[in-house]
């Protein structure tokens, strides 16, 4: 995969960005687990999806993907909505199979809509297999990010060498 | 005691992958040096030899864990894998 350029525009260096997004979807894979362990499905389901969405962006990151600009200011991620189909789009280097970036980018997408019932929805109810399908989801996409991004750059990595 | 029944949760647990990967032809090497556990959870890093694919790599990992945590009766030992390289 072509390497990010090391610095962008502002100066912040775009590789320890994306290195930053990929600890974030690694916290966020624990804090997920330890909530699920207590009892605590929906905010377990919640940090699933951040997981997978973190662990996304640091790849499209890592690609130099162009950035959303809000009111002048370049945000670091993309929106929820738009980044499944940036998947589908961007991925290619890293996923040649379309079927496979189909897979990883609905994973994405069912994981958002899961997250917002988790998150907003009283009524609804989220069942066992429910959370067992996020961390299912989220796992794939954060070993896949893990896997396909440069070694050692997460706690991932530590004493696996 | 707690100690030795964790210890044996454990042996349980690698014993139990080794036997899966086995069964789907998976070349999974246990990274067990590099396990933590913390909090009735164990972080496992695991290689995955047979395939250099980033999709298979993750599919196959994610298919190692919830073989341990999606057992009826629920383990009282919990599984997160985590890619070794």
């Amino acid at each position: 995969m072509a390497r990010a350029p090391r610095s962008d525009a502002d100066g912040a260096s775009v590789w320890e960005v994306w290195r930053s997004w990929l600890e974030m979807a690694d916290e966020s894979m624990w804090a997920a687990a330890t909530a699920e362990d207590v009892g605590c499905r929906r905010p377990a389901i919640s940090r699933y999806y951040y997981a997978a969405y973190q662990a996304v962006s640091a790849v499209l990151l890592y690609r130099n993907i162009p950035r959303p600009t809000i009111d002048r200011v370049e945000r670091e991620a993309w929106s929820h909505d738009l980044t499944p189909d940036l998947v589908r789009d961007h991925f290619v280097p890293v996923c040649r199979s379309r079927d496979r970036r189909n897979d990883l980018a609905h994973r994405l997408g069912t994981l958002y809509k899961m997250r917002l019932i988790a998150d907003y929805v009283s009524s609804a109810a989220l069942t066992e297999s429910n959370l067992a399908d996020a961390r299912r989801s989220a796992g794939i996409l954060v070993h896949f990010a893990t896997t396909v991004l440069p070694k050692g750059t997460s706690r991932s990595g530590e004493g696996t060498t | 005691m707690t100690s030795v029944r964790a210890d044996l949760d454990v042996n349980a647990m690698l014993e139990h992958l080794r036997v899966i990967a086995s069964a789907r032809a998976m070349e999974a090497v246990l990274v067990v040096q590099g396990m933590k556990r913390e909090n009735g959870r164990v972080r496992l890093p695991v290689q995955i030899r047979n395939t250099t694919d980033a999709y298979e790599i993750a599919v196959g990992l994610q298919d190692l864990e919830d073989s341990w945590n999606n057992q009826e009766p629920r383990p009282h030992l919990r599984l997160t894998i985590v890619p070794a390289f």
